[in-house]
């Protein structure tokens, strides 16, 4: 492994994340020099200097190979997280060493957990600078690096294979470099179109600017205390909620479907699982809502019950009721959805839909393999027959992705958490999911864990977003040889 | 780039940054200190002021007394100072800044006290011979007021303190506050210096290494100089130049 080249590209990355705390200084310059620009400012010139020292030594590499790919994303979302923590801890407030690492982890990873009591209280570039973490963390800190800086050539190919997970790439059919032209410009697209319509539907425009980055990304920062809850508008849940849909749908797709026929959409069959999961679970939450007595009618019960169940399955998080006074059965949907997901290929984590109708589709075919011994019974998504190491991998991730909920339950529960709150804590945290339930609930924030815990859920958010593989990869210390 | 000149650059960088580290450092702790010096100020000059303040009513009431008993009106005078070093002392007060709800407590009951003393110099005759049937409720009416003053005031020295001292308390935070830009400035140098010795190992050291190796297994085993290098630079350079040599000896030895 060539490290000095890892470093090189690990370095680009930090100076494209400098480049955003300057910009967020810039906000916090435009709206009168506030308490933010310092610190911003600060952090900007320190990560600059961090990120531009490698590129004087190091040349630019031709060709990087698939370890190096991995250690790259792998170290560059890491060290991502280091940096994003600096505007905080210069800030100061409520920010300690714990609470900066987790905000930071939480925005980069786009779970869009806080665990800030007050978050009206920071100024605007900080603000700012939180919501532009997950969006970069959305669109994948390496993947935007690559776009943005244009000097990395044929190093393109083996980084995009790192930062999308197998079951995605299947659904790419085009060149390397134009996949990550599409996804990008898919990107900014969707998130200047959401912008404008938050605009419109009564935001101000930072508001705006900022719910465009979480929505698109799935993050789930909000720059009011009580998320979306805070305008309560159906016009604007309705736009969220559309946003929050599109992004958990695999871009590849959606490009298609804008550059084509949007009928191209609904021709997947993980989409349209996808969207029948949403339909299904909002109404029957919205239902046991009514039933409960909990919403004096019918259609507030349905706003929220399909808000929640779009925020939750997209991993986004965003907020517009108490869930910890739904009914048990609401709760229990809503952990399902916390584990299934968007789809692979979209900017949501957790298992994903792609695997869990994989998993069915395997159940049934074990099903009628023991009806049919002798039967050669294939497994197909969307028309194509999946390889058995497909299959077993994704089955695979599952079991894994389940195992380390269970003792990540464990180890919370043992240090004082109740079993509700430390279950949902890891399930969302593991998800980059947001809010859980129990003291971390949708209108409670981590501010009340222990530093401990705090950064102990950072290592599930991080798991999480790299698709549990790609992080345990880096510690296996024969594959660094 | 030449190797020179990226070492050099490498550590002018570590050297701006550790001052920079340093200068924030400076600053921060300029500030702290400042602030430390204002809470230490602001708490003896609160307590002389209220001092002053309750020295000069207690001056007032002293006046208005002996006038009261003795009917001597020549205490007009020392009451007047005595009113003048008030509203001095409470302006001082009020520019102190602390806007303390005490302070408002202060003008409000002065207000009252000197309502109640208003126009008794003026028409001035012996209390004891012009206010005798009213005497019981003008002496209820100022023992009130001034009552009322002196708690103010005390009061305000006491919320005066408590302010200071929630100050000092956030000296503390502000003391963890002061470091961390330097600590941050320090961490990224130590990330710098880790990066700039291994890269110095890698591009410098290392080479030096396989080039004395390379020339050491030519003159004990005649092997030929081979060695790979990365980039051309002076170390590069060098390597050429050994390349140079051997060729020209193995020629004369020809010869």
């Amino acid at each position: 492994m060539r490290l000095q080249v890892v470093i090189r590209y690990i370095g680009m990355v930090i100076l494209l994340n400098a480049g955003f705390m300057l910009l967020s200084a810039g906000i916090s310059y435009a709206y009168g020099m506030d308490s933010g620009f310092y610190p911003l400012l600060l952090a900007g010139v320190l990560t600059s200097a961090l990120g531009a020292f490698p590129l004087i030594f190091v040349a630019k590499s031709e060709y990087i190979s698939t370890k190096e790919s991995y250690v790259i994303v792998v170290g560059a979302w890491l060290v991502a997280c280091l940096v994003g923590t600096f505007p905080y801890l210069l800030w100061g407030g409520e920010f300690d060493v714990s609470t900066a690492w987790f905000e930071s982890v939480s925005g980069f990873s786009t779970t869009g957990a806080t665990a800030l009591s007050d978050i009206e209280a920071l100024p605007h570039g900080l603000l700012f600078w939180r919501s532009v973490t997950q969006w970069l963390g959305g669109a994948g800190v390496v993947m935007f690096a690559l776009i943005v800086l244009p000097a990395m050539g044929r190093t393109k190919m083996s980084l995009y294979s790192v930062e999308l997970s197998p079951l995605a790439r299947d659904n790419y059919k085009y060149r390397a470099q134009k996949i990550v032209r599409i996804l990008i410009s898919l990107y900014i697209g969707m998130t200047t179109v959401q912008a404008v319509l938050l605009a419109m539907a009564g935001m101000s425009w930072f508001d705006a600017v900022n719910h465009a980055f979480s929505t698109i990304a799935t993050g789930g920062f909000s720059t009011r205390n009580l998320s979306i809850g805070y305008y309560n508008s159906t016009s604007i849940e309705l736009i969220t909620i559309v946003f929050m849909v599109l992004s958990g749908i695999h871009f590849g797709l959606l490009f298609s479907a804008v550059t084509s026929k949007f009928s191209t959409l609904f021709r997947s069959e993980v989409v349209r699982y996808y969207l029948l999961t949403i339909l299904i679970a909002g109404a029957v939450i919205g239902l046991s809502l009514w039933n409960g007595g909990l919403y004096d009618n019918f259609g507030s019960a349905i706003r929220h019950s399909y808000f929640q169940a779009s925020t939750i399955i997209t991993t986004t998080g965003f907020v517009t009721a108490d869930t910890n006074i739904w009914t048990s059965f609401a709760v229990t949907v809503l952990i399902l959805l916390m584990f299934q997901c968007g789809c692979a290929g979209s900017t949501s984590g957790g298992i994903k839909t792609d695997r869990v109708l994989l998993s069915l589709k395997v159940l049934r075919a074990r099903i009628l393999q023991q009806q049919h011994p002798n039967a050669v019974i294939r497994v197909r998504l969307n028309g194509i027959t999946q390889d058995n190491s497909v299959v077993n991998f994704a089955m695979f991730f599952i079991v894994i992705y389940l195992l380390i909920v269970i003792a990540g339950t464990i180890v919370v529960t043992a240090a004082g958490l109740d079993l509700m709150t430390g279950f949902s804590m890891v399930a969302s945290c593991m998800g980059n999911v947001g809010p859980g339930f129990g003291e971390i609930g949708s209108m409670s924030e981590y501010s009340a864990i222990s530093p401990f815990l705090k950064v102990f859920s950072t290592l599930f958010m991080l798991l999480g977003r790299l698709e549990i593989f790609g992080l345990l990869q880096l510690f296996i210390i024969k594959w660094w040889k | 780039m030449g190797l020179r000149q990226k070492i050099i650059i490498g550590f002018c960088a570590l050297a701006l940054l550790l001052t920079f580290s340093g200068f924030v450092s400076f600053v921060e702790l300029s500030r702290l200190s400042k602030r430390t010096k204002f809470v230490l100020d602001s708490g003896s000059e609160s307590l002389e002021i209220s001092k002053r303040m309750l020295d000069a009513v207690q001056a007032q009431n002293s006046a208005l007394m002996y006038s009261f008993i003795t009917g001597d009106n020549r205490n007009e005078a020392s009451y007047k100072v005595a009113r003048e070093q008030f509203e001095v002392a409470l302006a001082d007060a009020t520019n102190l800044g602390n806007e303390l709800k005490e302070l408002e407590a202060i003008y409000h009951w002065r207000e009252n006290y000197y309502q109640a003393v208003s126009g008794y110099f003026d028409t001035f005759t012996p209390f004891l011979y012009t206010y005798a049937e009213d005497e019981d409720e003008f002496l209820t009416t100022y023992r009130e007021s001034y009552n009322e003053l002196n708690s103010a005031i005390k009061d305000y020295m006491m919320a005066s303190q408590n302010y200071l001292s929630n100050k000092a308390m956030q000296l503390e935070e502000n003391a963890y506050r002061a470091i961390t830009p330097g600590i941050i400035t320090l961490v990224v140098c130590i990330m710098i210096i880790l990066v700039f010795a291994y890269l110095i190992d890698l591009y410098y050291s290392r080479p030096i290494t396989d080039i004395t190796r390379g020339i050491g297994e030519y003159l004990r085993y005649n092997r030929p100089f081979t060695v790979k290098m990365e980039g051309r630079d002076e170390v590069f350079e060098l390597k050429e130049k050994v390349n140079d040599l051997i060729a020209l000896c193995k020629r004369r030895k020809d010869i």
